[in-house]
């Protein structure tokens, strides 16, 4: 029998590591609290995703790709859609973080879901056909939703993010297929590339391959915290 | 807000968010990234909140999504073994740890079901409202939570050998 007073005292001893709570109480103690080094999976995240990026760029060339290590020295975050790396090298690559977009049915009511903000679109969909989100950063960063239709069961999304006004990321989807998030397509990666990432040593590297069809290694990184 | 208001907060529902990641993701160290990642947008929100109340469940909220992002991205570690988690139930004490295994094989939505209802305390709606679902639908996931648990948690004694007494205390 599930015993209540029991999952009480199981779920009181899930506590976080003492150290991680003071880890985030000195955030706000610092001259620059959007400037903080993210834990091992962020980075590791980051990197698999500029590498995807990366992957897409080489595209058009898959020959001339050649083994590359990375080693990541920090991570800034520049607002809540950017997050500049830099590496040992002094190499800099920007990562796109992108929040939970997705356009549900509720009762027949189209709902455009951007993070925790809701908003209905039924309306403009019914009279104009399409509806447009846009969020723009301080720091130059704009996200923009398109959805186009005519209601919660039909309906068609393309989003892109902008970077001091050049677009640096598209995808769309349509109303059918599974909500949109972090990791959804991005324009010009091979849909037969797959990418792993792999544990190295525990909590400090991770192998990052991205094979194509055939196993063959078009992309090897190693990144490390 | 404030920087003692910041402090309140981490440390009045830092473990909250660890133990909603936590259920969500079954790994310590993903719940950790998620904690540090909910508590950066507390501080940066810069929001007013009404009361202690809508702080507490914006917080529950925003964890759950969070949570969802580790879930939704191409790469995830895998779940850590119970007998991994360093504040996990100690390994002697079998009846803890075999409840919160069965709550652990759950789905997830069926496991943050549980915690925020059972644990947190909060009614179906709230619960509802953290998780983006209908309250009805909430409902069906507890019916279909406490089934799954009374079946798993049934079998588990029906595993013991015969012969095993469970300690208990007399009276």
């Amino acid at each position: 029998m599930f015993d209540r007073r029991l999952y009480h005292e199981v779920c009181r001893e899930l506590r976080a590591p003492e150290e991680k709570i003071e880890e985030i109480l000195t955030m706000t103690k610092t001259n620059s609290p959007k400037k903080h080094r993210r834990p091992v999976r962020t980075a590791l995240v980051a990197a698999a995703a500029v590498a995807m990026m990366a992957v897409g760029v080489s595209a058009a060339n898959p020959q001339a790709v050649q083994n590359m290590f990375v080693q990541i020295a920090t991570v800034v975050r520049v607002d809540e859609f950017r997050q500049e790396m830099t590496t040992t090298d002094g190499e800099q690559m920007t990562v796109l973080s992108l929040p939970k977009i997705q356009v549900e049915n509720r009762d027949g009511r189209a709902v455009l879901v951007v993070d925790e903000e809701e908003t209905d679109i039924t309306d403009a969909l019914a009279q104009d056909g399409s509806y447009v989100y846009e969020k723009a950063t301080q720091e130059g960063t704009k996200l923009t939703v398109t959805v186009k239709g005519s209601g919660a069961e039909d309906w068609t999304m393309e989003v892109s993010m902008f970077e001091d006004g050049e677009e640096v990321l598209s995808y769309s989807g349509k109303s059918g297929e599974d909500s949109l998030g972090v990791g959804g397509s991005i324009e010009g990666m091979p849909e037969d590339w797959e990418v792993n990432v792999g544990e190295g040593e525990e909590n400090i590297s991770a192998a990052i391959t991205v094979t194509d069809s055939s196993g063959c290694v078009a992309l090897d990184k190693t990144v490390s915290d | 807000m404030t920087e003692e208001a910041f402090g309140h907060a981490v440390r009045t529902y830092g473990d909250t968010v660890y133990r909603v990641a936590l259920h969500a993701l079954k790994n310590p160290a993903d719940a950790e990234d998620v904690m540090q990642t909910v508590m950066l947008r507390l501080l940066e929100s810069g929001r007013d909140f009404e009361s202690e109340e809508h702080l507490k469940h914006w917080i529950l909220r925003v964890a759950v999504n969070e949570s969802r992002k580790v879930l939704r991205s191409f790469w995830r570690r895998t779940s850590v073994p119970l007998e991994e988690w360093r504040d996990g139930p100690a390994p002697e004490d079998r009846e803890k740890t075999e409840l919160l295994r069965a709550v652990m094989g759950l789905e997830t939505k069926y496991r943050l079901t549980v915690y925020l209802y059972y644990y947190e305390g909060c009614t179906v709606a709230e619960v509802a409202a953290a998780l983006g679902a209908n309250p009805s639908t909430v409902q069906t996931w507890l019916l279909r939570a406490r089934k799954r648990l009374r079946r798993e948690l049934r079998e588990e004694e029906e595993k013991e050998e015969p012969g095993y007494v469970r300690p208990q205390i007399v009276p």
